[in-house]
């Protein structure tokens, strides 16, 4: 297995995964920044933080999370190199189990450089703005801690996304169904279903009732893991035409 | 009886409304160059997917030295190299991360992928990125991937797809020389029937997704014998002395094909009659027929010899 994840990370080499994964954290810096310049921002740390992570829950994350998951299938649809990984001897379960680790792993690292963002953003654009600083204690483990919860909320999503991805040899499919998720989720943001629907899973972090939270990430979470481990199921015994 | 690298036992796959194979029994001898022959849509590359383990059939049994590719996935796989359809590649690495990839997936030692590379003289392109290869380098690329473990058993699917005169020359050696090179058995499937005339030893000939023949390629080509061509000044005379013992005779330019296989008593007899009669015999050469002929021959006849 740990051969296996090897030759998955190598894969990843000036692959456009990696550009990605450094969208997020530049476009949250760059928007902190200028609203931090422009007075228009809260003056409190925590809020500051919790507006950021809000932007990254409602639309960053779920389109990162599709852009990753597609370009990760493509590198394997792209030139059929199916017929050849398919064709090794390790079992298939084992491939397609490390390319979700490798996914779900790849999302946390976002999640970890969103977070550096947040207070890279916070600082530079108090250094630059003295007149408008955050004042109230810098919340580095709040804000990980929030950041952490979005993202184990997210696996069902991410899932979804992978499942969509692998199955079909096609950039578009997934691409259309995570946009398009992203923009429902903004419209059922109020509804009382909205904690089962995968988009707004890691939004609901935010909620104000602790147990709506709680029933989304454990939805998001072992919803998203039962999920995972059906896709690999399904995937390693269906034909590779 | 000697070892079978591969054996496949009533082996049907439909697509939707298509048989794509049919009731396949195919067994390949191992040490052997088997071409596996037949025109696109014959079922060949369903065949070889199946005993990759890509797709399951819907009846039949497929097995790599007696292990069951379905069941026992690993060991039979373990120790075969493959070269599907046209070569896969990530075009964003280089040669050697391509090989890598292959590598660490195998669990094999850091030379493996040198030695591959060298194998198939791509060792100075290496470390350039494969988007930047040509056909025949990603043809070669592919080969060194499935060489990287020494394979006992190479499937290659038109391994010459995109090769240059040269390319397909050291392919053909290449081929010819695995099984005492690797001590490899190798099943080549073409629809080029030259080419597999020149590498393979034993034919497997697919048509409609059925198997139509399958054994070495002497046996095939001595149950069909050519003939005997027999250069002579006068055909249309040659052809009256030799009407009683060969009424079947050919006439062509400068020449006449005698049908049927003639040992050397008998090309002396016929030589005799025709110098007894005044006639100048200036050669005669046993013509065997081309594999294309014997498959032409094989696929209108639509059953074939087993």
């Amino acid at each position: 297995m740990i051969g296996i994840l090897r030759a998955e990370v190598l894969k990843l080499r000036r692959s456009l995964v990696v550009f990605v994964l450094a969208v997020p954290p530049v476009m949250i810096f760059l928007l902190a920044v200028l609203v931090r310049i422009s007075g228009n921002g809260p003056d409190i740390w925590l809020i500051q933080a919790m507006a950021t992570s809000a932007i990254w829950a409602y639309f960053l994350l779920p389109m990162t999370a599709t852009g990753m998951t597609a370009l990760l299938a493509q590198l394997e649809h792209s030139t059929n190199m199916w017929s050849h990984i398919l064709a090794l001897p390790p079992a298939k379960w084992k491939i397609f189990t490390a390319k979700w680790l490798v996914a779900i792993a790849l999302m946390a690292i976002a999640s970890g450089l969103v977070w550096g963002s947040i207070f890279a953003a916070g600082h530079t654009g108090n250094a630059l703005a003295p007149d408008h600083a955050m004042t109230g204690p810098v919340p580095y483990w709040e804000a990980a801690k929030l950041l952490g919860k979005m993202f184990a909320a997210s696996i069902l999503l991410i899932a979804v996304q992978l499942g969509i991805a692998l199955r079909f040899n096609s950039f578009a499919l997934p691409v259309s169904v995570g946009v398009g998720g992203t923009f429902v989720a903004v419209a059922a943001t109020s509804s009382k279903y909205g904690i089962y629907f995968p988009w707004l899973l890691p939004v609901n972090m935010l909620a104000s009732e602790a147990e709506r939270g709680e029933l989304a990430l454990m939805i998001g979470a072992i919803g998203g893991l039962a999920l995972l481990i059906a896709m690999t199921i399904w995937l390693a015994r269906r034909d590779w035409k | 009886m000697s070892e079978l690298a591969l054996q496949t036992r009533s082996v049907s796959r439909r697509f939707g409304r298509v048989d794509a194979v049919r009731d396949l029994s195919l067994e390949v001898p191992a040490g052997r160059v088997c071409g596996f022959l037949g025109p696109n849509g014959a079922g060949k590359t369903t065949t070889i997917r199946m005993l990759l383990g890509l797709i399951r059939p819907d009846e039949g049994r497929l097995a790599i030295f007696g292990n069951d590719v379905h069941r026992a996935r690993k060991a039979a796989l373990t120790g075969v190299g493959s070269l599907v359809e046209t070569p896969a590649h990530y075009l964003n690495l280089t040669g050697r991360e391509n090989l890598e990839i292959t590598r660490h997936m195998l669990g094999l030692p850091r030379t493996a992928t040198s030695r591959a590379l060298e194998l198939v003289g791509l060792t100075e392109s290496a470390n350039r990125k494969v988007k930047g290869y040509s056909l025949g380098m990603r043809q070669r690329l592919g080969l060194a991937r499935a060489l990287i473990d020494t394979p006992k058993l190479l499937i290659l699917d038109e391994p010459t797809n995109g090769l240059d005169p040269a390319g397909i020359h050291e392919m053909r050696t290449l081929i010819r020389e695995a099984p005492e090179r690797f001590g490899a058995t190798v099943l080549v499937s073409s629809h080029l029937l030259g080419e597999i005339e020149q590498t393979a030893d034993h034919v497997a000939l697919m048509h409609h997704g059925r198997l139509l023949y399958q054994d070495t390629l002497e046996n095939l080509q001595a149950a069909h014998p050519g003939g005997l061509e027999v250069s002579v000044n006068k055909v249309d005379e040659a052809a009256v002395h030799l009407r009683d013992s060969h009424p079947d005779a050919i006439k062509q330019d400068g020449s006449l094909l005698l049908p049927g296989h003639h040992d050397a008593a008998e090309s002396a007899r016929i030589n005799r009659i025709l110098v007894e009669a005044g006639l100048a015999v200036s050669g005669l050469k046993p013509v065997r027929p081309s594999l294309e002929d014997l498959f032409m021959k094989l696929t209108a006849e639509g059953g074939g010899i087993r």
